[in-house]
């Protein structure tokens, strides 16, 4: 999730993304073992209800509305590994 | 019973089943990656997830209960969604070179992706994981095809109990990894490859197939483990002839899926250059016969210190070496009296090879003076337990261990000389079982035990004896078996009342504390946590034991007391308890009971039993049978020595190596006028022989073998005989067959002449009453245990459980006594011998494997700190062990897993015998077995520059 929000963040997503996103989010609440993963997509579920325009502005238009995104085209290979979370 | 539905088929299951399970059980196929049916339920791969009717979310099925009217869906289309997000994710973590991938076509991962139809993931993201582990010669680990199932950690943690790996890191940078990314050397890992076995893609996988083609390339056949006395089917995966792998079947009635090191990769001796090819005689023995022109002399230095080699030996066809031995052998019976020869059979030889070798003994050579190695292991097993209960074996069979509630181990390194029987231990460890260990060496065992006894070697008896005295004290003997079922408990209880746990503490060096928590556990069957699977109030207890126990001088006395604690309790005769001894060689059992012993024809009927012996007689046709008991191994030596035997014939052993007091050894075989070994490689006793012929290897051959638990398995051939190689039971028919007209004894032709290993069954049961329902054709997959009487009889997995084998058991007066050489000031420690995990027996076939030997090359002596501070040994250094009757010079390992005053060496290796140290003079009086278990020795630090 994080990896393919990192790519809209850089001008890099797809309109595909977007129902990717819920999908993967769908699947992680319904089939997860713990607490965390039931929980853990809800932030980004309600972004996608309540700001889905936002979304689409960054993968169709490649704009940032906020201009908060640096939308720059550049994926640092650390981010491709969700941020090297760790 | 409890009815459910399942994808609106209506199915009935037990209680306690899972919905994986009961879905599995109506031939509903659920994905999943991460169960496995032996292991505890993980719940982590989320493949397996179902939809029950009345719970919003998704249940993963695996972890799930059935309950009375459930209703279940397992394929719809939202479940099939998400499972494809699952495969998704996990192929965007994983490459997808299923093109060139050697587990294509066996990976589990590539069969879900295809069901789900999936060829690439959605994700673009690099794979986290890029180590390839590549530190031993067992198998490969790459990271990057790892799913993180953790299936591999779970096998090495609830069956192994090596707890060797364990998912490290967390996120994207999870990984299996070793305590501190360790080498796998390193680490706890016993190299069984049961992890490799149970991984679902291709990051373990075994390095001898990598490259070597695709599952659908190869063939598989199965044969019986050549090792030890367990009897594991194996599996082998071929191409073009060779073996690329090994693995276990689920189906196996032994080992299921699971093996050990020396199982897994210990095949590969098969086809070392140095396999015996074609029959040879000595170059001294050639001359003589005209065979070659030069001269030659035997070396007088031992085949220990300087190796013979093949250029000793001149290579003749097999017509020129049979027509040798039989003339030799003739002429000893002719000059000398049959007497004068005698035979050592072997317990790695098959059935049909141990029957043919002691008929050709007793039939035509006419002595009983044939043994084998069993002397040397379990010969007080036979005499204990035939005392007491009237049948020398394990009583219950293995796969009753995982169920026990306590389990009793004493004189037996489970884990490294029976690897797989210890499997069972953990499992019944892990699910709540109480674990006694009783030995002077701190086993990998003991570190799952609930209660560790270290004993003082020799001193266990004591312990025994004062259980016993403990559980009469506390009112936990079982009465009622007692009354029923026994006989002698009133002369037998006497000798028990001086043993209070005090004073055997004193003896043995046990806390009294322990002693009489050992015997409250033992004797009621206690467990450390769940419930037993048992309706009854006491728990079932069981004792395994092994040469801790009979290589003593007392050993009869020791195995008789452990079976009079097992009666004492009513442990007998019931699932999962019992006295069991693990038997070391894969066919030692039925060396046995095909009568490889001196007193003992086929199915332990006493050669001293004349209508038994007439019926024996006139089934082979043949006029009487010698009636006197023979000589045993170790007696075979005394006598060759003196010269009362002449000649010996020895198949498939090595008594250079393995008897005791080996410079003794020596001595006799090469006083012997003629010494005929039959082998598959030229082994330290071959090197002495006049005449050695070619034998085929376990991987080479058909036949059955019997195990520890009396099963009797049959055996396939998994590669061609090499070279000019026989199978034993066609030498020793084509030896029979000479040897008789040599000695002017007429035969009918199908005396010798046998066209298959099956006939040869087909004979030896009718002599045997225990193998008499024993025929090739009824064993199948899963062999039968005897005492199996008649073809429609199903064998007898349990002993005794109606009437033990001798009607009532017998409870023998036990006299404790010390060993026969106890440490003094000359030999201040005791030296007690045994076996390394990756080394089997005198190390001829594991030492020639390139994987076993990569773990353990040379052998090294364990060594207590204090003993070793004392005389400046150091860990990893090099130590001079030193007894009456020689010295060996190895490699010291310092630690605590010997207690002071101990040394413990095991006898695998020819560079530092452990034989040339233990004595042969005092033998158990009933059994004959020498003390390994017990000699004194004195160490010294070697000067520098020596050697």
């Amino acid at each position: 999730m994080l990896s393919l929000l990192v790519r809209m963040s850089r001008g890099l997503g797809e309109p595909r993304d977007i129902d990717k996103l819920r999908a993967l989010c769908d699947t992680v609440r319904a089939s997860s073992l713990c607490g965390l993963g039931i929980n853990a997509p809800n932030p980004l579920l309600t972004a996608l209800r309540y700001f889905e325009e936002e979304f689409r502005a960054h993968v169709e238009d490649k704009v940032c509305p906020a201009g908060a995104c640096p939308m720059d085209g550049m994926v640092p290979a650390s981010a491709l590994r969700a941020g090297g979370a760790t | 019973m409890i009815s459910l539905t399942i994808d609106e088929r209506p199915v009935q299951v037990e209680p306690g089943t899972t919905v994986l399970q009961a879905a599995q059980s109506a031939g509903i196929a659920i994905p999943n990656l991460c169960h496995h049916p032996e292991l505890r339920p993980n719940g982590g791969c989320r493949l397996c997830i179902v939809d029950v009717e009345g719970r919003a979310a998704p249940v993963p099925s695996c972890g799930l209960l059935c309950d009375e009217g459930m209703v279940v869906s397992t394929q719809t289309e939202r479940l099939q969604e998400m499972r494809r997000e699952i495969i998704d994710l996990l192929i965007s973590d994983h490459p997808l070179r299923c093109v060139t991938c050697d587990k294509s076509g066996d990976c589990d991962l590539q069969r879900f992706a295809y069901d789900l139809g999936l060829s690439e993931t959605t994700y673009e993201v690099e794979i986290a994981r890029t180590l390839i582990q590549d530190d031993n010669p067992m198998f490969v680990r790459d990271h990057q095809y790892c799913i993180l199932c953790g299936k591999c950690v779970r096998v090495c943690d609830e069956i192994v109990g090596a707890s060797a790996i364990e998912i490290a890191g967390r996120g994207f940078s999870s990984r299996v990894a070793t305590p501190f990314d360790w080498p796998m050397a390193d680490s706890t890992c016993v190299f069984c490859g049961n992890c490799v076995q149970v991984c679902p893609t291709a990051a373990l996988m075994p390095r001898s197939r990598i490259g070597q083609g695709r599952e659908w390339e190869l063939t598989h056949t199965d044969t019986v483990c050549g090792y030890c006395g367990v009897g594991c089917r194996i599996d082998f995966a071929l191409r073009d002839g060779a073996i690329l792998y090994a693995q276990g079947k689920p189906e196996s009635p032994v080992n299921g899926e699971f093996l050990c090191v020396k199982g897994r990769y210990g095949w590969d001796y098969a086809a070392h250059s140095e396999r015996l090819t074609q029959p040879l005689i000595r170059r001294d023995l050639a001359h003589e016969l005209g065979l070659t022109p030069q001269p030659w002399e035997l070396p007088e230095t031992s085949v220990l210190d300087a190796r013979l080699g093949e250029d000793a030996f001149i290579p003749v066809e097999w017509d020129t070496a049979l027509d040798v031995v039989a003339q030799r052998l003739a002429h000893t019976v002719n000059a000398h009296g049959p007497d004068a020869v005698a035979g050592l059979t072997s317990a790695r030889c098959t059935n049909e090879d141990n029957y043919l070798f002691q008929k050709l003994l007793r039939a035509s050579i006419g002595t009983n003076n044939i043994d084998h190695c069993a002397r040397l292991c379990h010969a007080s097993t036979v005499s204990g337990l035939v005392n007491t209960f009237g049948s020398g074996a394990m009583t219950n069979a293995i796969r009753e261990i995982r169920d026990a509630d306590c389990i009793l181990i004493t004189g037996s390194n489970t884990a490294e000389s029976h690897p797989v029987i210890s499997y069972e231990v953990i499992r019944a460890v892990k699910r709540g079982a109480t674990l006694i260990v009783i030995d002077p060496r701190r086993i990998p065992l003991a570190r799952h035990a609930t209660l560790y006894l270290q004993v003082t070697p020799g001193a266990d008896i004591y312990v025994f004896l004062s259980m016993m005295n403990v559980i009469l004290r506390n009112g936990w003997a079982d009465a009622d078996f007692i009354a029923e079922r026994t006989e002698g408990f009133e002369d037998f209880v006497a000798g028990v009342e001086d043993f209070r746990p005090q004073v055997a503490s004193l003896a043995s060096g046990v806390p009294a504390e322990l002693i009489e928590k050992a015997a409250e556990l033992y004797a009621l069957g206690r467990r450390h946590q769940g419930t037993s699977i048992y309706p009854e109030e006491r728990g079932h207890s069981t004792i395994l034991y092994a040469m801790g126990v009979t290589q003593r001088s007392i050993g009869t006395q020791v195995v008789m007391s452990l079976a009079n604690l097992a009666m004492m309790c009513g442990q007998v005769g019931k699932p999962s308890t019992g006295v069991n001894p693990l038997r070391g060689q894969s066919n030692v059992q039925g060396a046995c009971d095909l009568g490889g012993l001196p007193n003992y024809l086929p199915g332990y009927q006493l050669v001293t039993d004349e209508p038994k012996r007439k019926d024996v007689a006139a089934a082979w046709g043949v006029e009487a049978l010698p009636a006197a008991e023979g000589l045993t191994v170790v007696e075979m030596m005394g006598a060759a020595e003196a010269g009362d035997v002449r000649a010996m014939y020895v198949m498939g052993e090595n008594p250079m190596l393995s008897d005791p007091n080996l410079s003794h050894v020596e001595h006799s075989l090469r006083s012997l006028d003629f010494l005929v070994v039959q082998d598959i490689f030229l082994s330290e006793t071959a090197q002495l022989a006049h005449v050695v012929l070619p034998a085929a290897s376990w991987l080479e051959k058909d036949g059955t073998k019997t195990n520890t638990e009396r099963r009797v398995q049959l055996l396939q051939p998994i590669l061609g005989v090499p070279g000019q190689a026989w199978p034993d039971w066609k030498i020793v028919c084509a030896v029979g067959q000479r040897l008789d007209e040599a000695l002017g004894l007429s035969r009918t032709p199908e005396f010798w002449d046998f066209g298959s290993s099956a006939e040869v069954m087909e004979e030896a049961r009718l002599v045997t009453p225990i193998y008499r329902g024993i025929r090739h054709a009824r064993l199948g997959r899963q062999g039968l245990t005897w005492p199996c009487p008649a073809e429609d009889h199903p064998g007898t997995p349990i002993l005794h459980t109606q009437a033990f084998s001798r009607g009532k058991g017998r409870f023998a007066p036990i006299e404790a006594q010390s060993p026969a050489e106890l440490p003094d000031d000359d030999y201040p420690l005791i030296l007690t011998t045994g076996r390394s995990l990756y080394h089997y027996h005198t190390g001829t076939m594991t030492r020639r494997s390139e994987a076993l030997s990569w773990r353990d090359p040379r052998g090294h002596a364990e060594i207590n700190v204090a003993d070793a501070e004392r005389v400046g040994v150091r860990d990893a250094g090099p130590v001079v062990i030193a007894s009456r009757r020689g010295q060996v010079r190895t490699q010291a390992r310092v630690g605590n897993r010997v207690p002071p005053g101990v040394v413990f060496l095991a006898f695998h290796w020819r560079e530092a015998p452990a034989n040339l140290l233990t004595q042969d003079f005092a033998l158990d009086p009933q059994a004959k077995i020498p003390e390994f278990k017990v000699c004194a020795v004195k160490l010294e630090a070697p000067k520098r520059g020596r050697g």
